[in-house]
């Protein structure tokens, strides 16, 4: 499995890809709703993008109830680690 | 699958104020502009190859939406119903909306019934696998838990209006004249139902004023599409607003705009009420491959 910093630093990509801002600009505990030019079609966009990278589908429960990238990188964690 | 309770009575329009809109609402369609899914399209010509996927995708959504027509309609007869559990007033006031709600619900049916028969007559789907498929979404429940009747109306106004531009959206962009015959006949239906609910919705703020400020912000701080609440819902709805813009927050312009028409000074709590609507309104254009 990734490790946290690896899958850390995908989020933060796709994050800053989608949002147009500079990844340096994100950190762990970035609230993804907070960044400039989120909204919640956007969030999902992200999701969405982060569940094909990793080839994984994410809980309903999961994918609304995550707000930084800390909590997307613990639920893709969690997600992979059902599926080995 | 019962769920709700009758609305509070207490803060009802008056029936002849309701029985107006109503009024309005029936003779806003002559019988020569009526269609049907049997007799006014020409389903021969109905061609899916010239859609592209998405479009595909996007005909088969709507079509889930439009065919859980039961649950939409048995809220209505639970909340406002029409027995003896509610005194003559109240039933002489429920009566009067069960005129809009029996033509509104037939129209919402031809409008199920027309999408599946597009989707057989184009070489979308066979009959038996889409009877099956729908059934599977259909017994999902549907649920509106609102105990003031402005609610229902508000709701409604929101998702009639956000559908009417999404088929307007989606026309302008589909190959199959068939199929676009046919989304301009569902978004002139859904602008008419709009007006009703707004036309209702009116009543009630000039009727209560302030009062149903409250009810009306609560519906748009808990707002969800119809199925919702189906377990992947949101990535179905990913794939459909890269083909045509589908947002109900796009309806809430209208809305403010119903609000701002209704009064004739805006008070405090409407203002509020305004500013909120406003504030949940999606602030910025959507990604790439995304029309507007």
């Amino acid at each position: 499995m990734p490790a946290v910093a690896e899958i850390t630093e995908v989020v933060i990509g796709i994050v800053a890809g989608e949002l147009g801002v500079e990844p340096a600009s994100l950190a762990p505990d970035s609230d993804l709703r907070a960044v400039e030019g989120a909204d919640s079609i956007r969030v999902l966009r992200i999701i969405a993008t982060i569940e094909q990278r990793y080839d994984i589908e994410l809980e309903d429960a999961d994918v609304f109830g995550v707000s930084t990238v800390d909590e997307v990188v613990t639920v893709v964690r969690a997600a992979l680690d059902g599926a080995r | 699958m019962i769920t709700g309770n009758a609305v509070d009575t207490a803060e009802l329009i008056d029936t002849e104020d309701l029985a107006a809109a109503v009024d309005a609402f029936l003779g806003a369609l002559p019988p020569e502009r009526r269609w049907d899914a049997e007799q006014s399209l020409d389903w021969a010509r109905a061609d899916a190859g010239r859609l592209t996927d998405g479009q595909r995708s996007a005909v088969e959504f709507v079509t889930v939406i439009e065919d859980h027509l039961p649950g939409y309609f048995d809220i209505y007869h639970r909340s406002f119903p029409v027995d003896s559990s509610v005194d003559p007033a109240v039933f002489a006031h429920h009566r009067e909306l069960y005129h809009f709600t029996v033509r509104w619900a037939a129209e919402e049916d031809t409008h199920a019934r027309a999408l599946a028969r597009y989707q057989r007559a184009s070489g979308m789907r066979e009959r038996d696998e889409l009877r099956t498929d729908l059934a599977g979404y259909g017994r999902q429940p549907f649920l509106l838990d609102y105990a003031h009747p402005v609610q229902f109306f508000t709701y409604a106004l929101v998702q009639e209006k956000a559908t009417q531009i999404y088929y307007q959206q989606l026309r302008a962009d589909v190959a199959d004249p068939v199929l676009s015959d046919l989304l301009t006949r569902l978004s002139r239906d859904e602008a008419r139902h709009f007006t009703f609910f707004a036309d209702v919705v009116t009543r009630y703020l000039r009727v209560h004023g302030d009062r149903v400020a409250a009810p009306i912000r609560d519906v748009i701080a808990d707002f969800r599409m119809p199925l919702a609440d189906i377990r992947g819902y949101w990535r179905w709805a990913l794939r459909i607003a890269d083909v045509a813009r589908y947002d109900h927050t796009d309806a809430y312009d209208h809305l403010v705009s119903v609000v701002d028409r209704a009064v004739d000074h805006r008070t405090e709590p409407l203002d509020e009420l305004i500013r909120f609507v406003e504030s949940c309104r999606t602030v910025t254009t959507l990604t790439e491959g995304t029309h507007s």
